[in-house]
């Protein structure tokens, strides 16, 4: 009797730890899914930005960003009234990458894995980028057209994706606070998935027109859901800005 | 007997597995890039000529309108005279009220016009399918979700699934905005509008679209469009070449363009090179606002 009490205790632990491991299981190098931005780990009066610690800017990046103005005056160039502020977000253009990462309105992205690539869905924007991983390199050269979210390209460093991206417009910010860019932003990113729940990613940005420095990222995570909480069907909902629905003059 | 038999049967299936598929592409994937061409368009005629892009379309044969069509349609000042479907003639410019020239969404269908390809790509519950224009996607759902009831709410894109028929790839659509032109004519349709595409595999490298239009608040009958060919790009012809280098055996790295319609750049067309010299004041049809 005692014996057959040991063996179902036995069999009751091993599959109770199965069941907890199986809920657990992921795959490091499978990043498919709904995630959602968190704040979680972030210090303290952390920005909607790649971090706090922007570089300097070099001249001709201070020439470009003392013409923005916002509303902000962490980062900005001051605290101007609303009638001034020329954020392009404001009369629709496309927000661009990275800043599209930091809206907390829409804040959840999603990602596939294809073929020849990882794809990457917006919450925000009905925007999406092709991270390939088919082997080609980064255009270069002066026949590319830059675009508001780049070319990117991704690989894998054991268990990190790693994406890397170039050719980008420059009247894009890099975040609510004006922080400009120019056509030489290079923008780097390292995805871990560190359990089955969680992803982490680091954003650094290297742009010697505009930055003397390295812009290094704080590490920022995702949580996984199973779809978007403002969901209508299980998808992303169109979040399109529409300027018909604003009619905010450019101030360009 | 039996080692010949054996044999026989090793030669044959070395013999299958060595020859290249006369069509790689099973004929259950649209994977790819995609230009579709006019009706009447053929592959011969394709393959000679180079037809230039087209969008999918309804035809000309459109059904009469409800009156609610009818009054709807009386609102639109398209661009696209001479043409049964457009709501008279407007040669002036600043008459013109196409959501378009805003930059709002073309919505489905109209994003396919202008040149914009198509990419499909295979994901593992859906195809996703990408438009150069406004670089939007649309979900075409294949796992076994329906489509939403009349209570969802309006996308300019619309809310889709998928299924194959045999060798038709079919995407049923519903829930659009109908704020969107399904064409620069100006042809309209409701909130009530459904759709079905029917893309047919003929071979690896082309496929056969047609669409239908449902839409009893806008229109008296079902509007059945022309069949059209779609052929396969190894490349768009809107991505400056060799920019993404070759793959390993010769061909190109395939991509689509970035196209986006974007209002700060059009507004300052319409206001530095409007050659009606209306400036700023187009667009006020549209939005109701005067010159400023």
């Amino acid at each position: 009797m005692r014996i057959r009490f040991l063996v179902l205790v036995t069999v009751f632990a091993l599959a109770s730890v199965s069941f907890a491991q199986n809920k657990k299981a992921f795959d490091p190098h499978d990043l498919s899914g709904y995630w959602e931005l968190t704040n979680s780990g972030r210090p303290a009066g952390a920005l909607n930005t790649i971090s706090n610690n922007r570089p300097a800017m070099t001249d001709w990046g201070k020439t470009v960003f003392n013409k923005t103005k916002t509303g902000y005056k962490e980062l900005s160039t001051g605290v101007f009234p609303q009638k001034d502020w020329n954020d392009p977000a404001l009369w629709c253009d496309p927000l661009g990458f990275p800043r599209i990462l930091w809206n907390t309105q829409f804040p959840a992205m999603r990602l596939a894995q294809a073929r020849d690539e990882m794809i990457q869905f917006f919450e925000n924007g009905r925007a999406w980028r092709d991270l390939w991983t088919d082997g080609r390199k980064l255009p270069t050269g002066t026949d590319v057209d830059p675009r508001w979210f780049g070319y990117a390209v991704g690989k894998w460093d054991e268990d990190t994706f790693v994406v890397t991206s170039n050719n980008y417009i420059e009247k894009t910010w890099l975040d609510q606070y004006g922080s400009p860019h120019s056509d030489q932003l290079l923008v780097e990113e390292r995805y871990r998935r560190t359990d089955r729940d969680h992803l982490e990613l680091v954003v650094s940005i290297t742009d010697s027109k505009t930055y003397t420095a390295t812009w290094k990222g704080d590490k920022r995570v995702f949580r996984l859901v199973d779809k978007p909480a403002r969901s209508d069907f299980n998808d992303f909902n169109e979040n399109i800005c529409v300027w018909s629905e604003h009619k905010v003059t450019p101030k360009i | 007997m039996r080692n010949r038999f054996v044999g026989v049967f090793i030669v044959i299936v070395a013999v299958f597995v060595s020859t290249p598929p006369l069509h790689a592409q099973t004929t259950h994937d649209v994977s790819g890039i995609w230009r579709m061409l006019a009706p009447g368009a053929t592959r011969a005629r394709a393959a000679s000529v180079g037809a230039g892009a087209s969008h999918p379309t309804l035809g000309n044969d459109r059904p009469a309108l409800t009156a609610w069509g009818q009054m709807k349609w009386s609102q639109t000042r398209s661009s696209g005279r001479n043409s049964k479907l457009s709501f008279g003639s407007f040669p002036n410019q600043k008459d013109w009220n196409d959501p378009l020239f805003l930059c709002d969404p073309a919505g489905y269908p109209r994003v396919g016009g202008g040149n914009s390809l198509y990419r499909f790509v295979q994901l593992n519950n859906e195809v996703a399918e990408f438009f150069e224009r406004d670089r939007v996607w649309r979900d075409l759902w294949m796992d076994g979700r329906k489509l939403p009831g009349n209570n969802a709410r309006p996308r300019w894109y619309g809310y889709s699934i998928a299924h194959w028929e045999g060798d038709t790839f079919v995407v049923e659509s519903s829930g659009f905005d109908d704020r969107t032109w399904l064409d620069f004519f100006g042809s309209i349709h409701s909130d009530q509008m459904r759709l079905e595409e029917r893309y047919k595999v003929l071979d690896r490298d082309h496929l056969e679209f047609q669409m239908t239009l449902t839409d009893p608040k806008a229109y008296t009958a079902p509007w059945a469009g022309p069949k059209q060919l779609m052929e396969r790009m190894e490349n768009s012809d809107g991505v400056a070449p060799g920019i993404w280098g070759k793959k390993p055996d010769g061909r190109p790295y395939g991509d689509i363009r970035e196209d986006y319609c974007v209002y700060s750049e059009e507004h300052a067309f319409w206001v530095n090179d409007d050659p009606t010299g209306h400036g700023d004041n187009f667009g006020k049809a549209v939005t109701g606002e005067g010159k400023k």
